[in-house]
């Protein structure tokens, strides 16, 4: 039983990261259609802005998470206007926006590279490293620090599309662009706003997991893959969706190395993702909107 | 990429100090070495080439290499294939060079594998540790023992140690490699293996895995995993009160682990080519102590050393008085013929020798284990004759 719970802690703490991974994938998808691929190396800069300002110049935690979402979030808007709108103006189609964000993905990698190093470095946790015994069970300190953090980021969300005007005309963006400019809303506008917040979450995400996995070039790729298999299997563009499809990846690859194999905790949760596919198409919270109709 | 960045820019300002390093005289044998010297694998490189530097002075001032003198030629590979790549056409399309140490990295020394065969040159690979350096290649030797090697150690060790020996392995080409070498050492050997789990490279959390070592009830755990993935092993264990021998590859001394792990790795041993209380790397030690005003603790600087060396003796062989080039199919037979060195590199009496088929420096008898004690790399001593 014990051990049960000790991995239910980290299942737990990997899920709300890759839900929050998923929430900016499903951020940017609602508004605009787009997937975008640099997700997981948004989610990279983020960690490595937390090794240069946290690390190496010890600038107090909230200031970093403010710095690094600020930062990426800008960075992305700044695609989004200098890339990706010039595209869609020249009648690109979507795919090869996402070509293009799969060529940032690519870019990224690269900076980072040349800017931070190839090794691995670590990000320092705003609390202590000393773990809590409760009840028999380890609880690393910063793992509840990413729990907080994801919760927070997603009650924030919640009330964001409930309560706010801006929310719900993001929202009707994704639904109707057309009718959502006949009513005044600007589209435009509205999908770099879903720019802005997919980079800062990506970045909060990678910042706030920076401390337990540490901040390497290469980390992007499998953020991304788990981020997307959230996203898919909570349902695309979803909010509600990224959260359940974030917790159900990091069950998946806990609970599948420790009661199942190690060797194929990665291959568990893909075959659980085709398998949730197979009987729900638009994921297990998504909206029919996005299933593929016109194949 | 061409242009230098502003650590390397740095370095060649320093090395303009260095003696061996100023530029060649007519006469003189340029030697070229590969090795990292700016961002975080510089580490790497740092000890090794004030090591050839000492040794070429050494050599130069008992009269150099048949009346010529020993010129280094470092450049800086940034632990990156392209770089590692553009160095070595450099190497062998430009003034031409009398031999190539390096380079230190293992993915750089497997790209240049096939421009030093072309071209006919003799490269003799540093700190490289991938089984496959010397594979498909006579212009190719290895100096630094290879995984194979240090994984067959681990086991040996693990069996004559280990009362419940767990091995954890990550997938990578290096894991299911070392994997494969210790599981079939440990069998031969009738040891108790309670458990086997494996980690993808680069895995956020090993809670799992760790749980399961504890559960099975290892108390010796032969790790073939690295860099990151070493030092959150390290501190899962430490957190989850795991409390079994950790024993890793040479890689777990480096100092992105060390600070990485935060002291968790403190009591874990790796295996290693190097004994710094060898008569011949204490020697070493004094004369780098007396040169550089520093004492390094990784095999690095032995390497370095031991290459020189190792060329040094081939070319007094293959080169001829009067002439500033080396021919370098004479150079690789003297190398070839290198029998019974007693190099500063591998423990106790074990020697370097080469054949036309062998060219790997060191096997089993040449490494032995050494443990990690804050920022201490210990000598275990007695406790290997226990």
């Amino acid at each position: 039983m014990s051990d049960f719970l000790q991995l239910l802690v980290g299942a737990v703490t990997l899920g709300a990261i890759y839900a929050l991974i998923a929430l900016g994938f499903n951020l940017i998808f609602a508004a605009s259609r787009l997937m975008n691929f640099a997700q997981g190396d948004l989610a990279m800069l983020g960690a490595m802005v937390g090794v240069t300002l946290a690390g190496t110049l010890h600038l107090p935690f909230s200031l970093v998470v403010l710095a690094a979402v600020v930062v990426v979030g800008l960075l992305f808007l700044a695609f989004n206007l200098g890339v990706l709108r010039p595209l869609a103006k020249r009648n690109a189609t979507l795919t090869s926006m996402v070509m293009a964000t799969l060529a940032l993905s690519m870019f990224l990698q690269g900076a980072a590279e040349l800017i931070w190093g190839r090794l691995e470095q670590a990000v320092p946790s705003p609390v202590g490293s000393t773990p809590l015994l409760v009840g028999g069970i380890v609880i690393v300190p910063h793992y509840l620090v990413v729990v907080g953090t994801s919760a927070v980021a997603f009650l924030a969300m919640f009330f964001f599309f409930r309560r706010t005007l801006t929310g719900k005309a993001l929202l009707a963006t994704g639904f109707e662009p057309e009718a959502a400019r006949l009513v005044g809303i600007n589209p435009v506008s509205m999908v770099a706003l879903t720019c802005f917040l997919g980079g800062g979450f990506a970045a909060l995400g990678g910042l706030i997991i920076g401390p337990i996995t540490f901040a390497a070039p290469w980390m992007g790729l499998s953020l991304a893959v788990k981020g997307f298999a959230a996203s898919m299997l909570g349902g695309l563009g979803s909010l509600p969706g990224a959260l359940l499809g974030g917790l159900i990846v990091g069950l998946l690859e806990t609970f599948g190395a420790g009661y199942v194999s190690s060797a194929y905790s990665d291959a568990i949760i893909f075959l659980a993702l085709m398998l949730i596919l197979f009987v729900r198409p638009a994921g297990l919270l998504g909206s029919p909107l996005v299933t593929g109709e016109h194949f | 990429m061409k242009v230098p960045s502003i650590f390397s820019a740095l370095l060649l300002a320093s090395a303009a100090g260095f003696a061996a390093l100023t530029p060649a005289a007519a006469g003189d044998y340029v030697v070229g070495v590969i090795v990292p010297q700016s961002g975080q694998t510089a580490f790497i490189g740092d000890s090794a080439l004030k090591a050839m530097i000492l040794r070429a002075e050494q050599i130069n001032a008992e009269g150099g290499i048949n009346g010529h003198k020993i010129k280094l030629d470092a450049q800086d590979e940034k632990c990156n294939p392209t770089s590692a790549v553009n160095i070595a056409q450099e190497f062998v399309n430009g003034s031409g060079v009398a031999g190539v140490l390096g380079p230190f990295c293992s993915a750089d020394s497997i790209a240049v594998k096939p421009i030093f065969a072309r071209a006919k040159v003799v490269d003799l690979t540093v700190a490289s540790t991938a089984d496959a350096i010397t594979k498909d290649s006579k212009w190719t030797f290895q100096i630094a023992a290879p995984d194979g090697v240090y994984a067959q150690t681990l086991a040996n060790y693990a069996a004559d140690h280990g009362k419940k020996i767990a091995i954890l392995n990550d997938t990578s080409a290096f894991g299911l490699g070392a994997y494969a070498t210790v599981d079939k050492v440990l069998k031969q050997r009738n040891a108790n293996v309670v458990a086997h789990e494996q980690i993808t490279a680069g895995q956020a959390d090993l809670t799992p895995q760790v749980l399961k070592l504890k559960q099975a009830g290892a108390d010796f755990v032969v790790a073939l995993v690295l860099g990151g993935d070493a030092a959150k092993l390290c501190l899962t264990s430490r957190d989850l009160g795991f409390k079994a021998q950790l024993a890793g590859q040479t890689a777990w001394s480096f100092p992105n682990v060390l600070s990485l792990s935060k002291g968790a790795c403190d009591g874990a041993i790796f295996t290693d080519p190097f004994d710094p209380d060898k008569p011949e790397a204490k020697s070493m030690l004094d004369a780098y102590q007396k040169r550089w005003n520093d004492r390094p603790q990784s095999y690095f600087a032995a390497a370095g050393w031991d290459a020189l060396s190792l060329w040094a003796e081939a070319a007094k062989k293959a080169g001829t008085a009067g002439s500033d080039e080396i021919d370098q199919e004479k150079l690789l037979d003297a190398l070839d013929n290198t029998k019974g060195y007693k190099g500063v590199m591998g423990v106790g009496d074990a020697t370097i020798n080469f054949s036309a088929t062998d060219h790997i420096a060191l096997d089993v008898d040449g490494t032995h284990l050494r443990r990690i004690q804050g920022d201490k790399l210990i000598s275990l001593g007695d406790e290997k004759s226990k």
